[in-house]
């Protein structure tokens, strides 16, 4: 009767392997990078990409290949780092919410309020409150990006306790905390990390948006949005491989943690999920 | 549970003003609350707006009354909350104060920018809505066939590629490449914009609609995918389909009246990523719109401008969210006409 | 005369995900063969949840994307393709579906029930309508706004829109109070009288006897024995063991059951029998009271319960009939402390039975055995929640080593509710409330497990509620019946 297909499981597994592999190499190679990324080579200036420079020069000569790499080594750890703390914020919140009544009417008003404004403008606004800068950025996407996982986790864990499973094991003597672990945890936990590997992608796109905007890190830092908010006064002279490559690869990475999340998603869920 | 409610339309009505009250109800309340955090935001600032606007070389040259006037006209010395007080005071009389970058009140800046964006963003919307709408029905039709392929890798591409992004490449085909539309501003510099007309405006807003049209119906895509497959596997479907109905006859008989309703919801829920996106995007096109005035506005630490476009974008995300509320509370008949909760 | 439908070797199978894209195939019919001649209605009788549903699809074309087809099916004599059916089904052969969920939620019903919009399609519905006694408001209705019987109605004359010559009714009375399954079921007799072949397919043995002409006993994908109605009066007229133990199962024959658990009970039963004066003070004595119990959902909506009084004494079981919608499983959540009343008191011997940690003396059976189970959990945890089952309990429900390991979605709802019973079994136990507990199985599981349950209930002086629509089943296994 069983006919486990193996060649799906390991595909994705196989598949997933390699996108961690590419992000470690991305976070490898630009701290690698973090030097040449900053080195100006006046002899060497607008090259468009060629053997000598991959993804050409810009007008100061930098090599874009090394800076394309650092900027999305910084939108890795940046992606990685926020997109975690705001899962954090997300599963205390949900909990908090399921918890009582009013709670959950504070969260809800919370939320709402966070998603009231603009993301946009509402990272401008944390971001000028604490300064601008790295900081900015970080506390910015930190406290922007939770309110729907933290919407996703509260009603799993409502629609939880309204299952007669649960009910019925109170009633056979588990404690709360016994219900906690025994029930909800096997539930909830796949929800908040497939949650949590989705939100990177937001994460990295808001991030690299404030900063090629002015409000994120700070221009010496060759992060994409500044390698972006560059490049447009030197779009019009033709130079598109500034704009191009360094934009096509923060796709392409925001791509794989969304394929990486899905399929997580699938592994947990393989019926629900439509093919 | 399934009682009905026959005979009873007053109860009816009355219940549908109760929902729209309270539905009002929490916008204000949700609007006091956008406000008071903005204010305290931006008020937190570490950057000095007198030497951030002024600059430093000219406030050494003042006088002390002077610096005092200055002082006094930027709010520096009161405390937070009475600024706030006074703020929230003169904005229900209608008055949202000075800009300190345009020198004029706000609520002009606003109206004049706002009518620049409202044009981009209402293209927009729209054709976002509609193309994702059609697109996102033809692939939950065809779950898993090419067009579902095609139109889904459409919708996972552009859902992530920032919008910026993709208004730099428009710029550079269109723009620089192509030369087909103008590299930047609304209007034509060097021109007097009683002289613009209507065409070269239309003009100028063609390639940041385009951008932002492109970002925007992935979400719609995707959700409309979703839910005409979902539908598609539903028990009526099912008998549909024992009745002798053709899958065009399904679709159109019953898929798309069983899943326009969470459609529209979504797209008047999507107003604040489409104003999000148009931030990006003028910045990008140099538009003259409430976006960049935004951000000018962030830059320069004026804090009343940025303030009355906070809470202007604010106002227009709960009017959307209660527009798909009242959509639903309305349209919907086990909602409309059956006991359930609203 | 030659059959309408024919059914040869006819096979469904589907596959399934599991847990972390593990894929399972399911084989839900394995080797099925019927006929149907016009003018005859024809039950398919088979446990609950054996892929019967499944069959009326595959005759009707309309398989779920993972499920395939093998066999021959010959609809008036020759091969009915793909191509066929498609051009016949919803005109010549028409489906029945179970419920309401089968009419698009968002289409009033005068618009949704005729096929197309020339008027005499709206016409032949409004007759329709008159002879099955709708009023004409019913066209201006949405689905959610019918009532079951209704319901009934609105899909018979869906039915009816043409002149079908194959009929096919998938279970379409579950959840249907007695008077109305009737009334369903006659209309289905009516069709067949008037020259459609009628096949119905269903759980319920009882209400396919009285209204069909051959009954089709499906079990394990394959039908085992075709007979006549007739034949079902006298146990000997039947061959096969199953089809015998499923009459003997019936509760009007005696609600018997053979299989070793059978003889393990018989065994204990005359045990009791014979020291039942001893064994009364080997239990405490008390009892489980509702006192002017009431119940709403939310303010100003109507009291589900109004001011009701029970009792249910240690050793005794009460059986409650009452149609459904009567708040009956509300009062089992309330006596279990599940849920608390408006107003009233449950008293345990005598003391209000307060919300307490640990084990409740007060269990209660689910009737869905599958909502009440961790869909995460191993079925060997989940029967150990409350503490460790004694072997004989496990034993006594037939429970078998190899489902241990299993997730509840690959057990069939009998196998699940043999968990829920003996995990709420613990020394614990004072007082079981059974709601619908049988209602979903098929008679053999109903009888294996009343009969086990009855003998450890009196062994331990357990106090029973049971609450059913099935009479017959309630004077079978209670001392005494309330009707609400």
């Amino acid at each position: 009767m069983r006919k486990p297909s193996w060649n799906q499981r390991a595909k994705t597994l196989w598949a997933a392997a390699g996108i961690l592999l590419f992000f470690l190499l991305v976070v490898i190679g630009g701290s690698f990078c973090a030097k040449r990324a900053l080195v100006s080579d006046f002899s060497a200036v607008n090259c468009p990409p060629g053997r000598a420079h991959l993804f050409g020069t810009d007008w100061l000569g930098r090599d874009m290949f090394s800076r394309t790499l650092r900027g999305l080594s910084i939108s890795v750890l940046l992606g990685i780092g926020t997109a975690a703390a705001s899962a954090g914020i997300a599963l205390i919140l949900g909990i908090l919410a399921a918890m009582s009544k009013r709670l959950d009417a504070i969260v809800s008003y919370l939320i709402d309020l966070v998603m009231g404004i603009p993301h946009i403008l509402l990272l401008v606004l944390i971001s000028l409150a604490v300064g601008r800068g790295l900081k900015g950025v970080v506390i910015g996407v930190m406290v922007t990006h939770w309110p729907s996982l933290a919407r996703v986790i509260r009603g799993e864990i409502l629609q939880l306790k309204e299952q007669p499973y649960i009910a019925a094991a109170k009633k056979l003597g588990k404690g709360p905390w016994g219900i906690a672990v025994c029930h909800m945890l096997p539930n909830v936990l796949p929800q908040f990390l497939t949650g949590m590997i989705l939100l990177f992608p937001h994460a990295v796109l808001h991030e690299s948006s404030i900063t090629f905007l002015g409000f994120g890190l700070s221009a010496e830092q060759p992060a994409i949005g500044i390698i972006l908010s560059e490049s447009m006064k030197y779009l019009i002279l033709g130079n598109w491989w500034l704009a191009v490559f360094p934009g096509a690869f923060l796709v392409i990475l925001v791509l794989m943690f969304q394929y990486l999340g899905e399929s997580l998603q699938r592994f947990f869920d393989p019926a629900g999920f439509h093919r | 549970m399934k009682k009905k409610n026959h005979g009873k339309n007053t109860s009816g009505k009355k219940r549908i003003v109760l929902f729209l009250g309270k539905n009002v109800l929490h916008a204000i309340l949700l609007i006091a609350g956008v406000s008071v955090v903005t204010f305290f935001l931006v008020i937190q600032s570490p950057i000095d707006p007198l030497s951030a606007n002024v600059g430093q070389a000219a406030l050494g040259a003042m006088s002390e009354a002077q610096l005092e006037q200055l002082k006094e006209y930027w709010g520096v010395d009161t405390p937070a909350f009475t600024r706030f007080l006074h703020w929230a005071g003169d904005f229900l009389r209608g008055d949202m104060g000075v800009s300190l970058l345009y020198r004029r009140a706000v609520s002009d800046v606003i109206g004049e920018k706002l009518v620049n964006s409202l044009l981009l963003m209402v293209t927009a919307w729209v054709t976002s809505g509609l193309l994702g709408f059609v697109l996102g029905v033809i692939a939950g039709a065809n779950t898993g066939k090419w067009q579902d392929k095609l139109i889904k890798g459409y919708a996972v591409l552009t859902a992530s590629t920032p919008a910026y992004w993709i208004g730099l490449l428009l710029l550079l085909v269109f723009g620089v490449w192509l030369q087909l539309f103008p590299v930047g501003l609304g209007v034509p510099i060097g021109v007097a914009s009683e002289e613009v007309t209507m065409l070269k405006r239309l003009h100028h807003a063609v390639l940041p609609a385009l951008a932002l049209s492109i970002t925007g119906a992935s979400s719609v895509i995707l959700h409309t995918r979703e839910k005409l497959a979902e539908v598609m596997e539903c028990d009526y479907m099912l008998y549909a389909r024992a009745r002798g109905e053709k899958k065009t006859q399904m679709i159109m008989g019953h898929g798309i009246r069983n899943i326009l309703l969470p459609a529209m919801t979504l797209q008047f829920a999507s107003i604040g990523e489409i104003f999000g996106g148009s931030v990006l995007i003028e910045e990008v096109f140099s538009y003259p719109g409430l976006g960049q005035a935004a951000v000018s506005a962030g830059l320069g630490s004026d804090i009343p401008l940025l303030m009355g476009i906070t809470v202007i974008s604010a106002l227009l995300i709960f009017a959307g969210n209660m527009t798909a509320n009242i959509l639903y509370g309305v349209i919907d008949p086990r909602i409309r006409r059956g006991g359930q909760r609203l | 005369m030659k059959p309408l439908l024919q059914i040869e070797h006819y096979s469904i199978s589907f596959r399934q995900y599991q847990r972390g894209l593990w894929q399972r195939e399911f084989t839900a019919v394995s080797d099925l063969n019927l006929k149907v001649y016009p003018g005859e209605l024809v039950a398919v009788v088979g446990a609950s949840g054996s892929g019967k549903s499944l069959l009326a699809h595959g005759l009707l074309g309309i398989l779920p994307y993972n499920a395939y087809a093998k066999g021959t099916l010959r609809y008036e004599g020759k091969p009915l393709t793909r191509k066929r059916i498609q051009a016949l089904r919803g005109r010549e052969i028409v489906l029945i579906p179970q419920s309401a969920s089968f009419l698009d939620p968002l289409m009033k019903v005068g618009r949704q029930i005729p096929r197309g919009s020339r008027k005499a399609e709206a016409d032949r519905m409004r007759q329709m309508f008159r002879q099955y006694r709708l009023e004409q408001e019913v066209e201006e209705k949405y689905p959610f706004e019918l009532s079951g019987g209704m319901t009934r109605r609105v899909l018979l004359t869906a039915a009816r829109m043409e002149e079908p010559k194959l009929v096919i009714a998938d279970e379409p009375t579950p959840g249907l109070h007695k008077e109305l399954a009737v009334l369903a079921l006659g209309h289905l007799q009516e069709m067949a009288r008037q020259g459609a072949g009628v096949l119905l397919i269903t759980h319920e043995l009882e209400q396919a006897l009285a209204v069909a002409d051959r009954i089709v006993v499906f079990w394990d994908g394959k039908s085992i024995e075709e007979r006549s109605a007739g034949d079902f009066k006298r146990e000997e007229n039947l061959t096969h063991p199953y089809t015998r133990a499923l009459w003997r199962a019936m509760p009007r024959n005696g609600f018997q059951c053979e299989t070793e658990t059978e003889i393990l009970k018989s065994e204990a039963e005359t045990e009791i029998l014979e020291s039942e004066t001893g064994k009364k003070e080997g239990y405490p004595q008390g009892s489980l009271k509702a006192r002017e119990l009431s119940f709403s959902y939310g303010q100003g909506s109507k009291n589900v319960l109004e001011s009701l009084n029970l009792t249910v004494k240690s050793g005794e079981v009460v059986g409650l009939m009452a149609p459904s919608g009567f708040g009956k499983t509300t009062l089992c959540k309330i006596l279990a402390g599940y849920e608390k009343p408006c107003q009233g008191t449950v008293l345990m011997d005598g003391m209000p039975l307060l919300p307490k940690r640990g084990y409740a003396p007060v269990q209660m059976i689910w009737q869905h055995a599958i909502l009440a189970l961790d869909p995460k959990m191993r079925m060997k945890e989940s029967l150990e929640e409350g503490g460790p089952v004694s072997e004989e309990i496990i034993k006594g429900l037939g429970i078998r080593k190899e489902w241990m390991n299993r997730f509840p979605a690959e057990l069939s709802g009998g196998e699940l509710q043999r968990f829920c019973i003996a995990r709420a079994l613990g020394p614990g136990t004072r007082f079981l409330l059974a709601d619908e507990m049988t209602a979903m199985l098929d008679l053999i599981s109903q009888c294996q497990i009343w009969k086990f349950l009855l003998t450890e209930a009196k062994e331990r002086g357990i106090g029973i509620l049971a609450v059913s629509h099935d009479q017959e089943l309630l004077e079978q296994v209670c001392t005494r019946i309330e009707t609400l």
